[in-house]
């Protein structure tokens, strides 16, 4: 009985250290160096990888490269010496990407050094937008020359008001860039850099600027106005933003029936058809717009309107990310969807950046219902992603949606983990087949297969009618006898006298006088057929198991022994044999 | 019967093997900083120096007027100095001794106070990127000015130190150093960084006083091979500093133990205890030696 409960309690000690196991076997947290060499007052060295080279010394003179860069670009724009300029640009850009990349690996994006990164950013693009505005400038300088002396009259219109929007952009690329300066001072004066290049550089962007203003003022003083038959144009409201539509009106005096061309920024956006009165009317929706301030104009023929200006303000937008780790083929691992809308309505055709925290980005384009879904590669590892919308090209607000964690495995990390399921459902399969084939062996074991005795005539002979066999023990006997051995604790004794009493009956019923002799299956062979066999070979199993085993018989064994002795010895007469 | 003594005889060793063990792994401990603890955290590596170079562990701080000519190392200093030693620790420094205290957890300042120093340690977690590790919780250290404690040393590698304020600074760290406030390892907007002091000194009292904001860096850890930095230096910088190294052994952390290493200490600190085994010892071989010969 104690035995019993010993096994039972190793089976369920088994049973829950392997279901301990199996919930880890996917990602097994075993014990490691790491998880006991990190105190609240010191880490083991010995356990944290030597860094190979110290970056960080790079960032601070990388930073002082950067802020000194900015004041040769902008010289030489001033001086019109536009190769000159694109090419300090263009390393300008370059180093701006390498130091990037350094913050980035240094985790520093969160830092002032991450703060100083992005107004590098916003000054790349503020110089960038100022050579390029201002190298057109001056190519239109040129154009209007030639069109002057020509005396096309039309080309001038045009480049008039091309210059009217350039003149534009360089005064807002020049807001952005002055913005930047303090809180670039701030930082440059923490690490102690040297500012007088920038500083040079904001005061000559002005100066560009300033020249700029000057020459578009200049120029559309020239343009003669038909005061005659003038074209005029009136939008309303002059501020909008996502989702409004800009109502555009005008007049062609003395001019119906005619096509009108409604200028956006200096590219025609629609054109339109004065009524019989020569007014003409268009709404312009606001939807793929950047933020901030834009030009209008009209013109037919000769003709042309004052410029107008408007401004779009940024919407918010509401962004959302779902993303999913898997294969998607062509090695993409990760598919992101999600939804943008600004106001309760969708937006349509806006790109959105799905960007991971290690700064690459995959690009997604929403369709009419405002949703996105596209697929990607990440660099492996824990990875927090965020779908994000500027305001450059659309009229929203810089919009970035709730981080997504994902764990992003390597390829062959999900086929260990497959594997290692495979080899815990086959160890668990090849565990219950062995249970099951010992459940089976051991009821097996139970009923005692039948053998056939090798007949020895000799001793397979009929009592001769003069030998008296001994009078058989009635069951009552039996049953005392073993409650005598049971009491003195001979438990083999006392199965040996049920076996006995049975082999005795049997050895009668089939003649046998020397069944002492006979092992037990052989006297199970000598009762097949009869009457209650099947329980006789379970007796005869349970008996062999107690008599011929290696540990001692047990009073359990002794009681269970005499109960299948007394359904044998019922199926057998009791004692009416 | 050979066979039989040989069996008693492995019997025999493996029993004293298996107590030997036993009271290995008992005298030792696994507690922080503790000179008994022999594992990555313990100071048993720097207490060995010390023991070394002819130092004493000090058991009662009332003997600290005694010295001349010495340096007292407080190492991770737990706990309050009571009011009644303080004075002991003035009277050390009136003789010109130096008083050298690695803490990081502020419990030295009251005695920084009471000794009239200017030097505090402000507890928090300093990591820097100038590391020789990557993870900036071990940040490095360096020189400022040519105090004789600093020959030899380029860099330290500290172990998550906090900051000393006051005094002359003697290390320092890196630019790309900051105030770790939430603990994420990372510079985050609003957490302090620059440059900060991890080693100070100062003279007070007649003598001279250091501060160093950290007492990992004496661990056996960082005393071991491969760490990078010249912490090994410094450590015997500190020993040959003046004639006498003393090593705190009431108010320290490197004096905690298990209580078979108190009853160890407790022996060694105790000559008539020494004595009194001696003589039960000498008492039991006679007795052994005379039922077997007489």
């Amino acid at each position: 009985m104690k035995r019993r409960y010993i096994k039972g309690f190793l089976a369920g000690l088994s049973l829950v250290v392997i279901v301990i196991c199996g919930s880890l076997v996917t990602s097994p947290v075993l014990y490691s160096a790491e998880n006991t060499s990190s105190t609240a007052y010191h880490t083991d060295p010995t356990i944290i990888t030597r860094s190979q080279d110290t970056d960080a010394g790079a960032v601070v003179p990388a930073m002082g490269d950067l802020i000194e860069s900015t004041g040769t670009i902008v010289l030489n724009i001033k001086n019109k010496d536009f190769k000159a300029a694109q090419d300090d640009l263009e390393n300008y850009i370059a180093a701006s990407r390498s130091f990037n990349n350094l913050v980035v690996n240094l985790d520093l994006t969160e830092s002032e050094i991450g703060e100083f990164m992005d107004v590098n950013g916003e000054n790349i693009e503020s110089l960038s937008t100022l050579l390029e505005e201002s190298e057109r400038f001056d190519d239109l300088s040129t154009l209007e020359v030639v069109y002057r002396d020509e005396g096309n009259p039309e080309a001038l219109y045009s480049v008039t008001y091309e210059g009217e929007a350039l003149r534009m952009k360089m005064q807002e690329a020049y807001q952005r860039y002055a913005a930047q300066q303090s809180s670039l001072l701030n930082v440059s004066s923490h690490y102690g850099l040297s500012t007088a290049s920038y500083n040079q550089s904001v005061e000559t962007f002005a100066a560009v600027v300033g020249e700029t203003d000057t020459a578009q003022e200049s120029r559309m003083d020239a343009i003669p106005k038909n005061d005659v038959f003038p074209l005029t144009l009136g939008i309303e409201p002059t501020t909008a933003t996502f989702g409004d539509q800009i109502l555009i009106t005008g007049t062609l005096y003395h001019s119906p029936e005619r096509e009108v061309g409604i200028y956006i920024d200096s590219r025609l956006w629609k054109t339109a058809f004065t009524d019989l009165n020569g007014r003409y009317a268009a709404y312009y929706p606001v939807t793929a717009i950047g933020t901030g301030k834009h030009l209008i104009y009209a013109a037919q023929g000769s003709r042309y309107s004052d410029v107008i200006e408007f401004t779009i303000l940024p919407a918010p937008a509401t962004l959302t990310l779902t993303a999913t780790t898997g294969d998607y083929g062509n090695g993409d691992n990760v598919l992101c969807t999600g939804t943008l809308s600004s106001l309760g309505r969708p937006v349509a055709n806006a790109p959105v950046e799905i960007v991971p925290d290690y700064g690459a980005w995959i690009q997604a384009v929403t369709d009419e219902q405002g949703r996105y879904s596209c697929t990607g590669q990440m660099n492996t590892g824990i990875r927090e992603v965020r779908a994000v919308v500027s305001g450059e090209v659309l009229p929203l607000a810089y919009t970035a949606s709730s981080p997504v964690v994902l764990e992003i495995q390597h390829a062959w990390v999900a086929f260990a983990s497959l594997a290692m399921k495979a080899v815990a459902i086959l160890f668990f399969a090849l565990g219950l087949d062995f249970v099951i084939r010992s459940i089976r062996e051991r009821r097996s074991k139970r009923r005692a297969t039948p053998l056939s005795r090798r007949e020895i005539p000799v001793l397979r002979q009929p009592f001769p009618p003069s030998l008296e066999m001994p009078g058989m023990l009635t069951p009552a006997e039996v049953t005392r006898r073993y409650a005598l051995h049971l009491g003195n604790g001979e438990y083999g004794e006392a199965v040996r006298t049920l076996y006995l009493s049975i082999a005795d009956r049997i050895g009668r019923r089939a003649e046998i006088r020397n069944y002492a002799a006979w092992t037990p299956r052989e006297i199970l062979g000598a009762a097949s057929g009869t009457k209650g066999a099947t329980h006789l070979a379970t007796f005869v199993g349970r008996y062999e198991l107690s008599h011929y085993g290696t540990a001692e018989t047990t009073h359990g064994q002794a009681e269970a022994l005499l109960r299948c002795y007394s359904r044998v010895a019922e199926f057998m007469g009791g004692g009416q044999d | 019967m050979v066979r039989i003594k040989f069996i008693r005889l492995a019997s025999a060793a493996i029993v004293v093997l298996a107590i030997s063990a036993l009271f290995l792994h008992l005298s030792t401990t696994d507690d922080e900083f503790s000179r008994h603890n022999v594992g990555w955290n313990g100071t048993a590596v720097f207490a060995g120096k010390v023991e070394d170079a002819g130092g004493v562990m000090l058991a009662d701080t009332a003997a600290l007027p005694d010295y001349r000519d010495a340096i007292l190392l407080l190492i991770a200093p737990e706990g309050e100095i009571p009011d009644s030693e303080i004075g002991y620790y003035r009277a050390f420094l009136e003789h010109n001794n130096t008083l050298f205290i690695a803490d990081e957890s502020g419990a030295s300042n009251k005695l920084l106070r009471e000794i009239g120093s200017e030097i505090r340690v402000v507890p928090g977690n300093i990591s820097g990127f100038d590391s020789g590790y990557a993870d900036a919780s071990l940040p490095n250290g360096y020189p400022e000015g040519g105090h004789p404690l600093l020959e030899g040393i380029e860099v330290i590698t500290f172990n998550h130190p906090a900051q000393v304020m006051g005094g002359e600074a003697l290390v320092s760290s890196g630019l790309f150093t900051w105030y770790d406030l939430d603990g994420s390892g990372r510079m985050e907007a609003g957490e302090p960084s620059g440059r900060f002091v991890f080693i100070s000194r100062e003279q007070s009292g007649g003598g001279e006083v250091i501060v160093c904001a950290d007492p990992s860096t004496l661990i056996n850890a960082m005393l071991g091979r491969g760490v990078p930095g010249d912490g090994v230096t410094f450590a015997d910088n500190l020993l040959s500093y003046r004639n006498v190294v003393i090593m705190e052994g009431v108010h320290s952390a490197t004096a905690t133990t298990g209580s078979i290493g108190k009853s160890l200490e407790y022996l060694k600190a105790s000559p008539p205890l020494q004595a009194s085994i001696m003589v039960v010892c000498l008492l039991l071989a006679g007795i052994a030696w005379r039922k077997k010969y007489v």
